[in-house]
């Protein structure tokens, strides 16, 4: 089995006044793992009807390999989906619900009952093949729904929040269980959430959309690490954003200089500084590092949180900072002044909107 | 029976102090059967006139009706009729229910009022209407007029039914069906169909009573050979009242509550 790749050329689809998909382009090369991660409403689900044929777009294009689909009906794309309400056929034994795509390929009968017991052993529930699904846990309806979308051997594969009815433990044991999957069959995969934890987890790359456009398309560390808005730095991971001013020529944070990394120039108007808290270090009076950005406050809070503290920091004007901590260890009692070191290579600066 | 009313109820509340609940409940069935049954034992009187209790039992009546050939006739008529009317007004009105519930076309609502709309329009005005346009049709007197009569006031219960089916009934499964291979008809026939079918079953029950029962456009349109069983009855109600009437509405009675049990079997089945 050969996988495909995906492209998705300015896909713009528009109920009447409301423009859901606005000009998409994306690439997903043959064989990877590609998340498609936004907030409701975004239009991750609207694309991903487009790609499976279910919705016609109002402009651009889905090729499939090298084959323009646009037009194609939905059964004949050769592509296996999972829904989030796993969408098993309650009237047909998970055998069946399993045969299903076989049985309108031209299969004969030994090679669908073979066929059908491979596919139930990749999700190793072979002993099920005779029940009915309303008699399946969840965590159990989505691996039969699994099977049903890869017993075919499809070139690619889609899936719509598939793991958002499960319990935590199940969704997180269910996320490494697919990606293994996906690296077993080598299946082109797109795989829809809102769940910014499992997309870092599960991708080999990202597809942020926000308001039907994509924001940034980038492997989970890139993307985390070298956000390109801010929308994406505020969407991806625990962070802080704080608005940074313009004095001759230079960013400034209550008064202090920040150095961006790069020329203050290049960066457009309204300047944003993004820190992730686990970046930011503790700094004692008077020492300042090389190659660091200082930033002072005063200390509101340190909760215990387990495996770490939390610590609270209000800056000049109100605003306020978190970072991690191992420990109580070094930190000044509440209200006292706190000094705080943020390495220049990641510090990032971004344009505001 | 004094232990009985002093024990709770499944929600611990005493039996007697639900008993006029119980009263209303047992009140409200004899109203509903009380005609019904009735009628049954009146079909075996011995008279030659509606009484009630009969004075005697005989089954002369019946022997009239089986071999009277205008009865057996429009027994005849009736029954095909019935059988043509859910043959044309369950695909139709399914088909016009998936449409409605699928289509995201403005017009559909519209088109789903003209749809329901046979059933707004008092019956008697129907009839009128389908005289002058039977006449003109040379439909009159005719089965294929009364199927397609009776089709027209099936189709909104069709509809109604197979949609309170469909708002049940999860879409993305013919979706994935359709993505794993199957063209949009065969998805449709394959898992959507199995699952609404109480519904349909339920929607051929209507249909299939409603040309039945049905009584006013047959009035007007039906006739001659081509009559339906409740036309003569009232003609015949006209005429004489004889036990012979509370004879076809036994037998009626008894069509009808077959086809409910063969239904609500049916269903039961699909169930499991
Ligand atoms: N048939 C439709 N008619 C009009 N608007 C629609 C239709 N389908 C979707 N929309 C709108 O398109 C937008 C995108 O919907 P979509 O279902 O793709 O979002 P999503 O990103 O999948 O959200 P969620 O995370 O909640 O599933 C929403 O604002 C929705 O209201
Ligand atoms: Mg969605």
């Amino acid at each position: 089995m050969t996988s495909l790749p995906i492209s998705i050329r300015s896909l713009t689809k528009a109920h009447g006044a409301l423009t859901v998909l606005d000009g998409v382009d994306l690439d997903v090369r043959s064989g990877e793992f590609m998340t498609l991660l936004g907030p409701s409403g975004s239009g991750k689900t609207t694309l991903l009807m487009v790609i499976a044929g279910f919705i016609r777009p109002s402009a651009g294009q889905v090729l499939i390999g090298d084959k323009d689909m646009t037009r194609v009906p939905p059964h004949r794309r050769d592509l296996g989906m999972v829904f989030q309400n796993y969408a098993l056929f309650p009237h047909m034994t998970v055998g069946e619900n399993v045969a299903y795509p076989l049985k309108r390929r031209s299969y004969s009968k030994a090679e669908i009952s073979d066929k059908v017991k491979a596919a139930l052993k990749i999700v190793q529930l072979e002993a099920l093949s005779e029940r009915y699904p309303s008699q399946l846990s969840g965590g159990q309806k989505q691996r039969i729904a699994l099977a049903r979308a890869v017993s075919f051997d499809p070139r690619i594969l889609l899936m719509d929040e598939p793991l958002s009815a499960l319990d935590k433990k199940l969704r997180e044991h269910m996320q490494i269980e697919i990606r293994d999957l996906h690296d077993r069959l080598g299946i082109t995969t797109i795989y829809v959430t809102h769940d910014q934890r499992e997309a870092l987890t599960m991708s080999d790359r990202i597809a942020v959309i926000n308001e039907g456009r994509i924001a940034q398309v980038d492997a989970p560390a890139a993307l985390y690490e070298k956000p390109k808005s801010l929308f994406v730095a505020d969407f991806i991971g625990d962070s802080t954003i704080l608005p940074l001013h313009r004095e001759a020529g230079r960013l400034m944070l209550n008064g202090a200089p920040i150095n961006p990394g790069c020329a203050p120039e290049a960066i457009g108007t309204a300047p944003h500084l993004v820190i992730r808290p686990e970046k930011l270090e503790l700094l004692r009076d008077g020492q300042l590092p090389a190659g660091q950005n200082l930033i002072e406050g005063s200390l509101r809070s340190a909760l215990f949180q387990g495996d770490s503290v939390l610590v609270q920091v209000e800056l000049a004007d109100g605003a306020v900072l978190s970072l991690r901590q191992p420990g109580r260890q070094n930190l000044p009692e509440p209200g006292h002044r706190i000094r705080l070191g943020l390495p220049i290579a990641d510090t990032v600066v971004l344009a505001g909107a | 029976m004094i232990r009985w009313l002093a024990s709770p109820a499944w929600d611990q509340v005493a039996h007697y102090r639900r008993l006029w609940l119980y009263a209303i409940a047992i009140l409200v069935m004899i109203i509903l059967v009380a005609p019904t049954l009735i009628v049954i034992p009146m079909s075996f009187s011995d008279s030659k006139y509606l009484t009630f209790p009969p004075t005697g039992w005989s089954l002369d009546w019946y022997r009239t009706f089986f071999q009277s050939s205008t009865w057996l006739m429009a027994t005849k008529t009736s029954l095909l009729v019935a059988v043509f009317t859910v043959l044309v007004a369950t695909p139709l009105g399914t088909l016009a229910a998936y449409a409605i519930h699928e289509s995201r076309l403005a017009a559909m609502s519209g088109v789903h009022a003209i749809l329901l709309s046979p059933m707004m329009v008092p019956v008697i005005m129907v009839a009128i209407g389908l005289y002058f346009i039977y006449a003109r049709l040379e439909l009159l007197n005719t089965k294929l007029g009364l199927v397609l009569a009776h089709a027209m006031l099936a189709i909104p219960l069709v509809v109604i039914t197979v949609l309170a089916g469909l708002k049940t009934y999860d879409m993305n499964q013919e979706r994935v069906a359709r993505s794993l291979g199957a063209p949009r008809w065969l998805a449709f026939w394959t898992v959507t169909l199995p699952q609404i079918r109480p519904a349909i079953l339920n929607a051929v029950l209507l249909s299939f009573l409603t040309s039945l029962d049905e009584v006013n456009v047959a009035l007007f349109i039906s006739g001659g050979d081509n009559s339906t069983i409740t036309r003569v009855m009232f003609n015949s109600l006209r005429d004489e009242i004889d036990p012979l009437i509370t004879v076809v509405s036994t037998c009626l009675v008894l069509v009808s509550v077959t086809i409910v049990l063969v239904v609500q079997l049916a269903n039961r089945k699909s169930h499991q």
